[in-house]
């Protein structure tokens, strides 16, 4: 019986694991932009409609390469058992770049925008967007603690169509009593009937919703069960895998004293699955329209 | 007997016919490129699903199939250990479009391969099945074609992957703690 492994070429077994990276990353790019997963993307997601092109082109490009500079495919070379393993590699090291670009790249999504006005608050910072600090807002935006400045794009939006917004900007991760302490006195002070909040956000809004009749919510992609905060897929989704292991465990922790949550009933859930990426929340019109609306009935209910 | 060299001389005779039709079968004949294909459907089936529960779906599917291709490449071993098969090419004049493999012909690896993985797709999704089963069979074909095995060689290795596939399929239900586990041991790096 011939040995299992014995890499009768070592230039094969090269160029095979050559092919195998090149093709599988490409995969990967097809899978990120089908079903925007964040974590696996080496392009921004405005990219997101070109990267299946892309990531098809790497895959035939491989090939193509592979098989023009291979001869020896048509002369014995690997058996099953090494063209396996090397598959195993080469999904391996793709899998190592991809995660690795994509964390490099996502630590540069959100960047702070100006506001038109700041004030300190307890341990945070309210950002205002189309008024003046300390006055009288429409809306306030709760960021996810982990992504502070992800709901500032929003707010100029918000801003540029006439609404006055709050933005309140984390300057630590809080725990579970400031994480209700903050927002519940920014709301109060600022006269906000509507927290519009992102991800851990969410449910800190659910949570003021379902304590104060008066307060209406908008939950982008809240965490509706524990499991939604364990490691899984899902996490790269919403950003690089090193990431999701920074906020593993103080994330699950927050989540689990959140939860159960009731849903109120003068609250909005936005589906998760299309919230989960907040480039791709806050880029999308339906939800500008949504949050547009749910404040101009707001603002009619209360006869403004 | 004859008849199986009947119809591998039928369908070797039809190599040199057409140029463009060689150098299709010669890109499917070879090692690389239907098995890489295969495996790169099922790394993209892997990440495919929306939710959870598709995703549950899909790498059940995608774990089963591996298992598959695993037990139906170990029970071709202990055939080739015990039964050798000369190659055609070893016995007949043949048109030969590829290389001379030194291994037994009986039961054709890349049949048995290619089909152990596109029964147990097929079996659990048609819909994702369907293209496994096209490159399965063209990569059995296009042995005969090239001259490497006869076709009860592909038929045995086909029969060889569709029964393990099966018995996989059948038997899933008893796998439901393993597949449980890989997924629990890959959750925790992000990637099930």
């Amino acid at each position: 019986m011939p040995p299992i492994l014995n890499f009768v070429s070592p230039a094969l077994a090269l160029k095979y694991l050559g092919l195998c990276f090149l093709s599988i990353t490409g995969a990967l790019q097809i899978v990120a932009g089908k079903r925007g997963i964040e974590g696996l993307s080496l392009f921004p997601s405005s990219l997101r409609l070109y990267q299946v092109t892309i990531g098809l082109a790497l895959i035939a490009g491989s090939f193509a390469f592979f098989f023009i500079i291979t001869p020896e495919v048509f002369t014995p070379g690997l058996a099953g058992s090494e063209l396996m393993i090397l598959f195993g590699c080469g999904g391996i090291l793709a899998l190592a770049f991809s995660t690795t670009v994509a964390e490099l790249r996502g630590n540069q999504r959100f960047r702070p925008i100006l506001p038109d006005a700041e004030e300190s608050l307890m341990e945070g910072k309210v950002a205002f967007f189309g008024t003046k600090a300390g006055e009288k807002v429409d809306l306030c935006l709760i960021p996810d603690p982990w992504e502070p400045f992800s709901l500032d794009f929003l707010a100029r939006r918000l801003a540029s169509s006439g609404h006055r917004v709050a933005v309140l900007h984390w300057q630590a991760i809080p725990d579970e009593i400031s994480a209700i302490a903050f927002p519940a006195l920014a709301l109060g002070k600022y006269g906000a009937k509507m927290a519009f909040g992102h991800r851990v956000g969410g449910n800190i809004a659910l949570h003021l919703a379902s304590q104060n009749s008066q307060i209406k919510a908008v939950a982008i992609a809240p965490f509706l069960s524990l499991e939604d905060a364990r490691p899984g897929l899902r996490w790269l989704r919403e950003g690089g895998i090193f990431t999701a292991f920074r906020r593993l465990r103080k994330r699950e922790g927050l989540v689990k004293a959140l939860l159960p949550v009731e849903i109120p009933t003068n609250s909005v859930i936005i589906n998760p699955e299309t919230g989960v990426n907040p480039w791709g929340m806050v880029l999308t019109e339906e939800i500008v329209k949504i949050c547009e609306s749910e404040a101009k009935g707001l603002s009619m209910v209360n006869g403004c | 007997m004859e008849l199986d060299y009947f119809l591998f001389k039928a369908i070797n005779d039809l190599a040199g016919r057409w140029p463009w039709f060689d150098v299709l079968m010669r890109l499917l004949v070879n090692e690389y490129f239907v098995p890489t294909t295969m495996a790169l459907i099922l790394v993209i089936m892997w990440f495919w699903g929306r939710d959870e529960t598709e995703q549950a779906r899909y790498h059940r599917i995608v774990i089963l199939t591996a298992l598959s291709l695993i037990t139906a490449n170990i029970i071709l071993k202990g055939i080739n250990l015990l039964y050798f098969r000369p190659r055609p090419f070893d016995t007949y004049q043949v048109k030969l479009l590829f290389y001379k493999p030194w291994d037994s012909s009986f039961p054709s690896n890349p049949a048995t391969t290619g089909f152990s993985i596109a029964v147990a797709v097929a079996l659990h999704d048609p819909f994702w099945g369907l293209p496994f089963l096209i490159l399965a069979i063209l990569f059995g074909f296009s042995r005969i074609f090239c001259g490497v095995h006869y076709p009860s060689d592909v038929l045995a290795g086909a029969l060889l992957g569709t029964i393990t596939a099966w018995f996989y399929w059948k038997y899933s239900h008893k796998l439901e703690g393993l597949i449980a586990f890989i997924r629990r041991l890959l959750k925790r790096f992000c990637l099930a």
